[in-house]
């Protein structure tokens, strides 16, 4: 718990900036679906098409699972990560409710009121203005206030695709295995919620005609202090966000996937622009995967992130796996430049799927390549993660490449589980991740893949090669981490963050002034 | 009011039937003389309110012809005919988010009359009506009796200063003594303005109270049309008799009618 406090306090200030930040997009996102909704709730209340149209489309809309809406936006919006696709997510969920709303609201008046409105002489425009839209406030913020209260949550998962926030700390949090950093961002959006809530539900209150004025004693003022609250840190939001408008010239945007070592490598191309060329750099780092980066970068709204070419290969160009580390890199490198992206040296190190052993016994049996396990295979026990057991190009594949013949059937569980059951004892084999921290932590050995079995996953930078043209600096700069980082290394830097749960940021710029790599 | 041959409404040959085929009104032949208070009388479903919303066009008649002023209603453009009419229904229809001022001006803002003309005038509507303008003017409908309430739907009617006055049910949810408090107020407010009055009601006691002549409507036609004397004299049929027994059962209220 006090640590927890310390974390919470080192961070107070980017801690501020986005919760400041997500309760503009939450904002930005509902005043802009309130814009769209409150009109068509007044078209629909008018005619029974539109009613079904605009009921039938928010509904179906509102459907949609989220990720799928981002990854669909991600597209429509040309790959421009950020702010953009996710503020278009936030108010096609919000249009729903507010929709919803407004119709009841205008729908729920007596009809005796809109009788005499009309007995008066109004016209149908001085209705709306004069009666019944002053009528459906309160259901129409009502309609607000849940649109509102759900975009607090939705703007979370809006980090997977770089927009800034709360749910930044939430997906660092995840992909780094650390529940701290995930409450620091849980924490502030439920208390976002709730504010929101009862600040929107005091309005509602004063705006209502039959009761007319605010809540009594103190549950009122608290409620007004919230809203003034939220107001400070929306203004603040908004501040930083004209501010960082003003500086947006010649910065480089470098992304990362979302997992501890792209994080970390993500950070030192960062710290290294930043100290050999003088440009600014925007840090969209732990980006929801492999294709958000990629389009982000094929479309210009990313300038370099860490790619694997194994992974380029398959899920990026669609093409069959090819064992050949050098031939994969050709390839790769061909395949991309008509697409405007270039692909840098390799950094030294590839991860891939890794055999592993306990030390001791590997050294015991004499065991160095995954040829030397098949002799004694069938005295030995497996256990492998359930994407590893099921992917043909996983545990079917591999025993037949190299004629394995484990004790038993070979044991599935969960990929996180299998480093500590090797260690434990419970298994003697397991395939992990050739870079996990803790392969050196837990005196484990990566077997040789002597036959080239999995296919080459060696990590090279890809660049917008645009970015590339007038700045030659920059190209020079990026490639100093070629050959600088092997396996071994890799594992020691992940295991500095999955394993003792250091910021990424301080263990890339430890390791880049140990290689003396920052320059003087 | 000098053109005595011209009724300030006249309906000719009127029948409606709505949508679901009940059959509201059956060639209803009626007029009201400018300056009448014409009570239309009859038992719920008989097609009483219908005729009322004829007037202002509320609802459009399935044939025949309703005149106002002797201008044929179709004739007439609907904003202009309803902003020339007063309208006051039961449970006052006020607007619940406007204060009594507001709600008492409202027929003169959407006819654009300036703010500061508006205010003078409800107040003085309010005074009409017997309410504190001061005080009264600044409370919303929740915060009124419903004597209050009746009394400003009355109030707004009358500040667009219209030759007629359409009430539907007006007294009918307020309690026996301030709705007989109510009636006498505007029976003497309606003979100092000298307005054409056509009331709706299910009471005979309020009809014969407040109306120089009386309609009384059973299952959409029309029974007998007469002053009280000459419905008490000679009532048309059953019907009509019995609608009138709950008169005669309390001779003190039918004793003021001819006026």
């Amino acid at each position: 718990m006090r640590e927890f406090g310390e974390l919470a306090y080192s961070l107070r200030g980017e801690l501020l900036n986005a919760t400041a930040a997500h309760l503009v997009l939450v904002l930005e996102a509902v005043g802009i679906a309130a814009l769209i909704a409150i009109p068509l709730g007044v078209a629909a209340s008018r005619s029974a098409v539109v009613e079904r149209v605009a009921l039938t489309l928010a509904n179906v809309l509102q459907t949609i699972p989220s990720l799928a809406l981002l990854g669909f936006l991600l597209i429509v919006f040309r790959g421009a990560i950020g702010k953009p696709p996710a503020l278009a997510a936030l108010v096609i969920y919000a249009l729903l409710p507010i929709v919803k709303n407004t119709l009841l609201g205008l729908r729920g008046i007596e009809p005796s009121i809109v009788e005499a409105a009309r007995g008066l002489g109004m016209t149908s425009p001085q209705r709306l203005r004069h009666v019944e839209l002053p009528l459906a406030v309160p259901s129409i913020l009502g309609g607000i206030r849940l649109a509102t209260v759900a975009s607090v949550g939705m703007a979370a998962i809006a980090a997977l695709i770089g927009a800034e926030g709360l749910g930044r700390f939430i997906f660092r949090g995840v992909s780094l295995a650390d529940s701290r950093l995930i409450l620091l961002g849980a924490v502030p959006s439920a208390l976002l919620a709730l504010a929101c809530d009862a600040g929107l539900g005091e309005l509602e209150h004063r705006l209502d005609p039959k009761s007319g004025g605010a809540s009594a004693g103190w549950t009122g003022r608290l409620r007004m202090g919230l809203i003034a609250v939220l107001a400070l840190l929306a203004g603040w939001g908004f501040l930083n966000e004209w501010r960082a408008a003003g500086t947006a010239e010649n910065v480089v945007r470098i992304g990362s996937k979302d997992s501890a070592e792209p994080i970390l490598l993500g950070h030192m191309l960062a710290d290294l622009i930043e100290a050999e060329t003088g440009r600014p750099v925007d840090r969209r780092l732990n980006l929801g995967g492999t294709l958000v980066c990629f389009n982000a970068l094929e479309r210009g709204g990313l300038d370099v992130y860490v790619e694997y070419t194994g992974t380029a290969l398959t899920t990026i160009l669609g093409q069959p796996p090819v064992n050949d580390p050098i031939e994969a890199r050709e390839i790769v490198a061909r395949n991309l430049e008509p697409r405007g992206v270039r692909m840098l040296e390799p950094l030294g190190f590839e991860n891939t799927f890794a055999i592993l052993m306990r030390r001791t016994e590997a050294e015991e049996r004499g065991v160095r390549t995954i040829s030397d396990l098949a002799g004694q295979s069938s005295s030995l026990r497996a256990g492998f993660g359930p994407e590893f057991m099921n992917r043909a190009d996983g545990y079917p594949g591999l025993v037949e490449a190299y004629g394995l013949r484990f004790a038993g059937a070979a044991r599935e569980m969960d990929r996180n589980l299998l480093y500590e059951a090797v260690r434990q004892g419970s298994i003697d084999v397991a395939a992990g991740d050739s870079t996990d921290g803790r392969v050196a932590a837990l005196d484990l050995v990566v077997l040789e893949d002597d036959r080239r079995y999995f296919p080459p996953y060696e990590a090279v930078p890809l660049v917008r090669a645009s970015i590339l043209e007038n700045d030659t600096k920059l190209a020079e700069t990026l490639n100093r981490l070629a050959g600088q980082i092997d396996a071994a290394t890799m594992r020691r830097l992940n295991a500095e963050v999955d394993g003792k749960k250091r910021d990424p940021r301080e263990v890339a710029r430890e390791f880049l002034q140990e290689r003396g790599l920052l320059g003087p | 009011m000098n053109d005595v041959t011209r009724p300030a409404v006249e309906w000719r040959d009127v029948t409606k039937r709505y949508a679901d085929g009940h059959l509201a009104l059956d060639s209803v032949n009626l007029a009201v003389a400018p300056g009448e208070c014409l009570a239309i009388l009859g038992t719920s479903g008989s097609g009483k309110t219908t005729l009322l919303k004829l007037v202002n066009r509320l609802i459009e008649p399935t044939s025949g012809v309703v005149l106002v002023h002797g201008k044929a209603t179709t004739e007439w453009d609907t904003i202009k005919l309803r902003r020339s009419i007063g309208y006051v229904i039961q449970e006052s229809g006020l607007m619940p988010h406007l204060d009594s001022k507001e709600n008492v001006a409202l027929g003169l803002r959407v006819r654009g009359v300036g703010s500061g003309e508006r205010e003078r005038k409800a107040e003085s509507m309010l005074e009409l009506v017997g309410l504190e303008a001061a005080r009264i003017g600044p409370l919303r409908p929740h915060q009124l009796s419903g004597g209050q309430r009746q009394r400003v739907g009355v109030a707004r009617a009358l500040a667009i200063e219209p030759d007629l006055i359409l009430m539907d049910e007006p007294f009918g949810a307020l309690d026996p003594i301030t709705r007989r408090e109510l009636q006498k107020e505007f029976d003497a407010l309606r003979k100092r303005l000298g307005k054409t009055v056509i009331l709706v009601t299910h009471d005979i006691r309020e009809a014969f109270a407040l109306a120089d002549r009386l309609a009384v409507m059973d299952q959409g036609r029309l029974v007998q049309v007469g002053t009280a004397e000459a419905l008490m004299a000679r009532p048309a049929n059953a019907f009509v008799e019995s609608f009138l027994e709950d008169a005669r059962a309390v001779p003190t209220s039918a004793g003021r009618t001819g006026s």
